[in-house]
């Protein structure tokens, strides 16, 4: 059976917000009898955009990361409620059920994403609930998706094997694999959130005046071992990227045409840009 | 977002980001980002001129046939002028950016064919030509492109934001073209719109105006003068006027739509005395929301939303003030407004408001021409083309009209491809005017010599001092080059317009914009509004994210919550202007604003005098952690004198002797 997922593409996202509007549009102050209770106007952000700077000025990026409820298919919030408050149904999406839930403040942390919240006034547990409603009378996408500029948020139903081989191919993630949770929302190009990036400029003093040195030779090493290679563009710069957070000591070795070799070391910690490295 | 296609690999386009602040651009297109200080691009600019110049990476042949005065600014570049070579070197002083770094784009980008995007439209905007040296930015951006060969295939400027292929042949007026006003002196009514929709004209016999960044000196000094912006001519920006104009009474009544003028205005303490003065005797303001100076009234008239009553309108329809706005989207789409609720509590609709007093006046079948409001609506329908596509019913039952787009070989060719190739224009433009040919009707630019100009001959006509024929590079007035007042405010505080809000328009109000945590910060229950800061400079200053900072010069005090970041240099701080909320803790001037209107700390003194161009987008400032205190001191309330017309000076006295 076809069943929804949701994939985000972290590189197309750049914190418009048209997302969060759109659930805040359709939530706040609308009852869905069975899908969800009203959303509170301030204070829940069932759409919940993450934001990483990486490195430095003046070599930096950011990543913005669209979060939600995942409609896990192994989920803690389900084995956490008690009177079947929680359900999965056939087409993978759950539901809190705003009746059954009542009281149950628990709840908001039996989800490891924190994506479960609390509403003070009505005294219910509540998520985001895929769009369920809208989903249920023949809308082939979410709000999110339908108001996404960029293709960054998209809705798609598919079979579980081809969902899993969509995701092989293309590389996707999922937060916190590591929990067993399989959350239904994937990730794309996840890297430009969760890992870092060594960079550096690289310049040399050439008759009086100092210039970009385009084309050195730029090695990174770490515990002895080359991990990767690449040489600067015209303004000097290179970047090894995709590197773990906090894995540690690495070595930076710079050859150029006629210049001495030079090495520098980085600890990841997070992003680094060594700024002007002159030979 | 059209700009996306700048992404595909297949492509490989580079990308050079140009900004004080890592804009929204820069964030979603990577690129090699250069921080310039704010208000010294112009100098960036000319070193690039003068490595093109040093290494011959310019087109010496387009130089030749399509501009004048390049040995002019030539000369200046290379310091034969003022002894200063204008170097990477040079510049870096000026900047910030690294020499090697200029010198490596200016090296990329004369060896290659590049579209320069100066700017931008919409939201995020208002910057390098919104502050002190904007003038020079905008000349030195056309003398680049014009080294390089403006019009030649892969090389253009504009800002990759308008272009569709909308058709424009489908008429429907935009929101300047003068709707139902009958206003055929101050509208573009009479170019198309009158013939379509023959209305009562209606005519304002008084010619007085009032500098618009000078209204508060003209209520309470009781006199301003200014130039004006009128796109006729170039010559009519030098047609000085006064107020109060001869022959006219001075201004004791505003009307005003709307709070935003404390909001979106510069130095707007002013407008806060302004309001007090008692020179303004009586101050309606018929509004929706009560915010900004709405509190500052003495009759408020609650208006409703677009929401609360019909309308019909274009996104983007900017006709009459600005041309072919419809084109920063994918389609035009024409709207038919339907009331979803009647008017909450009070309020009714401008027209109904507007209708009320005239019939007071004894003018309300002039005003209204006996028709309600539904009926304009359907006369604005049938004036537009829409008739021709859609019948009424149809068009209100489904509440839009997408007009198809242009037929691919009726789409306008490429700007400026005309110009490179020597022969007649040939866009869809409204300027030149015939007028505005010095030869041969649409052959040439709209300058006196027909090309490109490094030396203006206009400017050799005009002697402006602050304008030279040539553009040169000239300081900003409020930047590190201002001594003492640097030292006190050290920090440059940018003010674009805001990136989630219009305006004021969606800012405020309780609405859903308070929960974008990139916009405002719920501390404490108040919604702050956010001020970036470098991550350096935060540290320096013991400022964590979320801290509430108090941000000040010695025209205004905000209150804000932090947010350091590595989106800034250090020495820059950015926030959005167009706070709608306007709160200050106390006396208003003589306490700190929490609503986060950064616009009252900008300078309200034009780019040059003979100019009215605002340089607000940049002032200094000094910033630190708020310690509570509410008290602070305007300086447009440092003077305990009450300032109004000077005593005994009446009417009579102004009207000049016959």
């Amino acid at each position: 059976m076809k069943k929804w997922n949701m994939i985000i593409d972290v590189a197309e996202c750049t914190n418009c917000n048209l997302c969060t509007l759109a659930a805040m549009d359709e939530y706040v102050g609308n009852d869905f009898p069975g899908y969800a209770a009203p959303m509170p106007k301030h204070g829940h952000k069932w759409i919940n955009i993450l934001q990483k700077e990486r490195g430095q000025v003046p070599m930096m990026d950011i990543a913005y990361v669209p979060t939600m409820c995942n409609h896990c298919d192994n989920a803690p919030c389900i084995k956490a409620a008690k009177n079947g408050a929680i359900a999965k149904r056939d087409d993978g999406i759950v539901l809190i059920d705003p009746e059954k839930a009542k009281g149950q403040k628990h709840l908001v942390e039996a989800c490891p994403y924190g994506h479960i919240w609390w509403n003070e006034e009505l005294q219910i547990p509540q998520a985001w609930p895929f769009d369920a409603h809208l989903l249920d009378q023949g809308w082939d996408k979410t709000r999110g998706d339908q108001s996404c500029p960029t293709g960054a948020m998209k809705t798609v139903k598919l079979e579980d094997e081809e969902m899993a081989r969509l995701a092989r191919e293309q590389g996707f993630e999922v937060m916190k694999a590591e929990l067993g949770a399989k959350p239904r929302v994937y990730y794309k190009n996840l890297w430009r959130y969760s890992t870092c990036f060594i960079g550096g400029s690289v310049s040399a003093k050439l008759d009086g005046a100092v210039d970009c040195v385009e084309g050195a030779s730029v090695r990174l090493s770490k515990d002895g071992k080359m991990v990767a290679e690449t040489t600067t563009d015209n303004y000097g710069d290179f970047k090894f990227d995709k590197l773990a957070e906090g894995s540690g000591r690495y070595s930076v070795e710079i050859t150029a045409k006629g210049r001495a070799k030079k090495v520098l070391t980085a600890e990841l910690g997070a992003s680094i840009n060594l700024g002007e490295i002159q030979l | 977002m059209r700009r996306q296609w700048l992404k595909n690999p297949k492509l490989g386009i580079k990308l050079v980001h140009i900004d004080p602040y890592y804009n929204a651009s820069a964030q979603f297109l990577p690129g090699k980002w250069f921080a310039p200080r704010p208000t010294t691009s112009p100098a960036l600019a000319m070193a690039i001129a003068y490595v093109w110049i040093k290494e011959g990476l310019y087109d010496k042949e387009y130089v030749a046939s399509h501009t004048v005065g390049f040995d002019t600014w030539k000369a200046y570049l290379l310091g034969e002028e003022d002894g200063i070579p204008k170097t990477p070197e040079w510049q870096e002083a000026e900047t910030g950016v690294p020499a090697k770094d200029v010198r490596a784009l200016a090296r990329e980008w004369g060896r290659k064919r590049v579209y320069l995007a100066p700017g931008g439209w919409g939201n995020g905007h208002g910057g390098a030509c919104r502050n002190q040296t904007g003038i020079q930015w905008a000349r030195t951006m056309v003398c680049l492109i014009a080294m390089q060969g403006l019009g030649k295939p892969g090389v253009n400027m504009g800002n990759l934001q308008w272009g569709s292929p909308l058709d424009f042949n489908f008429y429907f007026p935009g929101y300047a073209d003068g709707g139902m006003s009958g206003d055929l002196e101050n509208t573009s009514m009479p170019v198309e719109l009158y013939q379509r929709m023959p209305q009562l004209p209606t005519m304002n016999t008084p010619f007085q105006k009032i500098p618009r960044l000078s209204m508060p000196e003209a209520i309470i000094d009781g006199k301003a003068e200014g130039y004006p912006w009128i796109g006729k001519s170039i010559e009519h920006q030098f047609a000085k006027f006064s107020y109060p104009a001869p022959g006219h009474a001075p201004v004791k009544m505003l009307y005003k739509y709307g709070g935003s003028m404390i909001a979106t205005m510069n130095n707007t303490h002013r407008h806060v005395k302004m309001y007090q003065s008692p020179n303004l005797e009586f101050v309606v303001n018929q509004s929706i929301w009560f915010e900004g100076e709405a509190k500052f009234a003495d009759v408020i008239l609650p208006a409703c939303t677009n929401f609360e009553r019909p309308d019909i309108s274009e996104w983007a329809g900017l006709g009459g003030y600005g041309h072919h706005g419809q084109q920063q989207l994918n389609h035009r789409v024409i709207i038919f407004q339907a009331p979803a609720i009647a008017p909450m509590g009070e309020s009714k609709s401008d027209y109904w408001i507007f209708n009320e007093i005239s019939k007071r006046l004894g003018l309300a079948n002039y005003f209204s021409e006996g028709v309600n409001e539904i009926d304009w609506v359907k006369r604005l329908f049938d004036a537009s083309d829409l008739p021709e596509r859609i019948s009424w019913k149809e068009f209100i039952r489904k509440g839009y009209y997408v007009v198809p787009a242009e037929k691919e070989k009726l789409r306008a060719p490429v700007s400026f491809r005309w110009f490179w190739e020597n022969r007649k224009k040939d866009v869809p433009e409204p300027q030149p005017l015939p007028s505005d040919y010095a030869g041969e009707y649409l052959k040439g630019l709209q300058t006196q010599s027909g090309k490109l100009e490094f030396e203006c001959n206009s400017l050799k006509r005009f002697k402006d001092p602050e304008r030279p024929p040539i553009v040169k590079y000239e300081p900003s007035w409020e930047g590190p080059h201002s001594g003492a007042l640097f030292r006190k405010y050290p920090l440059q505080l940018l003010t674009p317009h805001s990136k989630y809000s219009y305006h004021t328009q969606g800012d405020g109000k309780d609405s859903f914009l308070l929960n974008i945590e990139d916009h405002r910060v719920n501390v404490g229950g108040w919604y702050y509004l956010v001020l970036r800061l470098n991550a350096e400079d935060a540290k320096a200053l013991g400022v964590k994210k979320h801290d509430l900072v108090k941000v000040y010069n010695d025209r205004g005090a905000v209150i804000c919550a932090a947010l350091p970041t590595q989106r800034l240099p250090r020495g820059v701080c950015h926030g959005y202007e167009s706070s709608a909320i306007y709160a200050p803790m106390g006396e208003p001037g003589k306490s700190v604003d929490r609503g986060g209107v950064l616009n009252l700390l900008t300078p309200h003194k034009t780019q040059t005098k003979t100019t009215h161009a605002t340089a607000g987008a940049n002032s200094l400032v000094q910033v630190e952690r708020w310690d509570g205190k509410t008290e602070y001191i305007s300086e447009a309330f440092a003077e305990s004198k009450e300032r109004g017309l000077p005593s005994g000076l009446r009417l009579e006295d102004r009207v000049p002797a016959q």
